[in-house]
């Protein structure tokens, strides 16, 4: 027994480590485990920016835009998306809701999505507008404010991609309320004025629109894609009103093609171009004088944008910098001649008519057309240049002219940031 | 010429130039920064993640830092952009481990 002893003793002082090491690891478990994180998934993202513009000789801080994105995930197939904007225009602070949306995974191929949606109608809408993506301080003519398209849905949608022999595609088909026209007579002594709009979040009418996306991947290295959408809606004006069978159809084209690490050029081209075109059936509006007069939409947007970063340099500021040039141009319906006197209908206006907001499109005083737009055809030159601060983050100079009767210069300093 | 058919032959050129910059550029050595493509080959080829980190995000923006964020945000920003890209199960599964080994 006393030989054994110190043998007993060496074992038990052997054991004593490993159950020590046992016991730590099982706390430091306990102690990760607590930190693992449910099923139950959530992060906010978005964008902001701020900047300095001169406009035609004004000049004006912006405080710019707030809009965070909210990701919500459940397990492995459910994802919940939206995003807001908040922004000072006006005279107060304006708050809009950008999407909202459930997308629920399918298979590896497909994944449905009901909610608020941006329209898939080219890119710039859906993928292109963040400020920290949007590789100058203003979006392309007839892809920001006033958009020529639709930009935003209530609906249901299936989309996703897939390889396709040697290629790639990505696809979109949805179903949504689809696009209001608005008629709006707020004074009776002037003619009505009309707008489209996509905040049809209670159907104006029982006619939906059906659209989609179809994007071609066709090299390896998914450098350039190739897009195109279309959406039809039967009709967009009032239930029970005159417009109601007024149709739409709306098609767009867009390419993309984006080379990072060209040595040829030491650095990275990013080629983006679309073009929108809505065209909506002729309908007729009321005149003071108790005629009538055809109203035809059939207006496009356009953009071609080239960027060049020398990526390559090896001095650290110039890999940084970006240089931008685009292109972009809108071109709106003239409105239709004045009919002749034995086409005009002399006759009171149908019940029903729809009291709703409105932009004005034309006017027509004493028997002559006026052709007043509320925007007008318009083409943009703008150059930028933009400094990289980080991959997310930028400063952005730019010079853009925009012509329409007038020309009118803008220079702007603003600063992007995702986060 | 009407504009129109001004910016239809600009995008006609753009097309163009760029097929051409794709295809010669496919066909000469690059620097790595993980493109080893350009060429027209299957695309069935087995990629890794930061292949497809590299091609993929480019497309729209900036490829991210992968250690902008952690692993569980990672996974929600890979849904986020597998909806909105229009991406498939497998380039989802591999940017998000890549992303998610690389913070």
């Amino acid at each position: 027994m006393k030989k054994s002893l110190p043998l007993l003793i060496f074992i038990l002082f052997l054991s004593a480590g490993p159950l020590l090491a046992q016991t730590y690891n099982e706390e430091a478990k306990e102690d990760l485990e607590a930190l693992k994180p449910g099923t139950t998934n959530f992060l906010m993202r978005g964008y902001s920016h701020a900047g300095f513009e001169v406009i035609d000789g004004n000049s004006s801080f912006v405080s710019g835009t707030f809009a965070p994105i909210f990701l919500w995930k459940q397990g492995d197939r459910l994802l919940f998306e939206s995003e807001m904007e908040i922004e000072f225009e006006g005279d107060g602070v304006q708050f809009a809701l950008e999407y909202a949306n459930i997308s629920y995974i399918l298979n590896d191929y497909l994944v449905f999505r009901f909610g608020n949606f941006l329209t898939p109608f080219g890119a710039f809408n859906e993928r292109l507008h963040p400020a920290w993506i949007n590789k100058l301080p203003t979006a392309p003519l007839g892809m920001g404010h006033d958009p020529v398209g639709p930009t935003l849905e209530f609906g249901a949608e299936l989309r996703g991609g897939a390889p396709l022999g040697d290629t790639k595609i990505n696809y979109s088909l949805y179903v949504s309320n689809g696009p209001i026209l608005d008629v709006h007579n707020e004074d009776p002594l002037e003619p009505p004025t009309t707008s489209i709009t996509g905040l049809n979040f209670e159907d104006n009418n029982d006619n939906k629109a059906v659209g989609g996306r179809i994007g071609f991947l066709p090299f390896n290295n998914s450098a350039l894609e190739i897009g195109l959408s279309t959406q039809y809606t039967s009709g967009i004006g009032d239930r029970n009103t005159e417009f109601e069978d007024v149709a739409s159809l709306s098609y767009a084209a867009d390419l993309s093609f984006v080379k990072n690490s060209i040595s040829a050029i030491r650095g990275n081209i990013d080629v983006k171009a679309q073009w929108n075109r809505m065209d909506v059936d002729e309908f007729h509006i009321e005149l003071p004088d108790g005629d009538e007069q055809a109203i035809n939409q059939e207006n496009s947007a356009y953009y071609v944008q080239l960027a060049y970063r020398p990526a390559l340099s090896k001095s650290n500021f110039l890999s940084k910098i970006e240089l931008v040039g685009r292109y972009s141009g809108i071109d709106l319906t003239e409105p239709a001649e004045h009919a002749d006197e034995e086409d005009i209908v002399h006759e009171a206006a149908p019940p029903g008519k729809a009291k709703l907001s409105a932009a004005s499109l034309s006017s027509v005083s004493g028997g002559e057309e006026e052709e007043v737009h509320a925007e007008g055809d318009r083409t943009q030159w703008a150059f930028g240049i933009n400094y990289w601060i980080t991959w997310r983050s930028a400063l952005k100079f730019s010079y853009q002219v925009t012509d329409n009767e007038e020309t009118v210069p803008g220079f702007f300093i603003h600063y992007a940031l995702g986060f | 010429m009407k504009q129109s058919n001004i910016f239809k032959l600009i995008l006609i050129l753009v097309v163009t130039i760029t097929t051409f910059i794709a295809v010669g550029c496919g066909a000469s050595k690059e620097a790595s920064g993980g493109d080893d493509l350009g060429d027209l080959g299957s695309f069935q080829v087995e990629k890794s993640g930061a292949v497809l980190w590299g091609e993929t995000c480019a497309r729209c923006h900036n490829a991210p830092d992968p250690t902008a964020f952690s692993d569980t945000q990672w996974d929600a920003i890979g849904s986020h952009m597998r909806v909105r890209a229009g991406l498939t199960a497998e380039e989802t599964a591999k940017i998000v481990t890549f992303l998610q080994q690389s913070n």
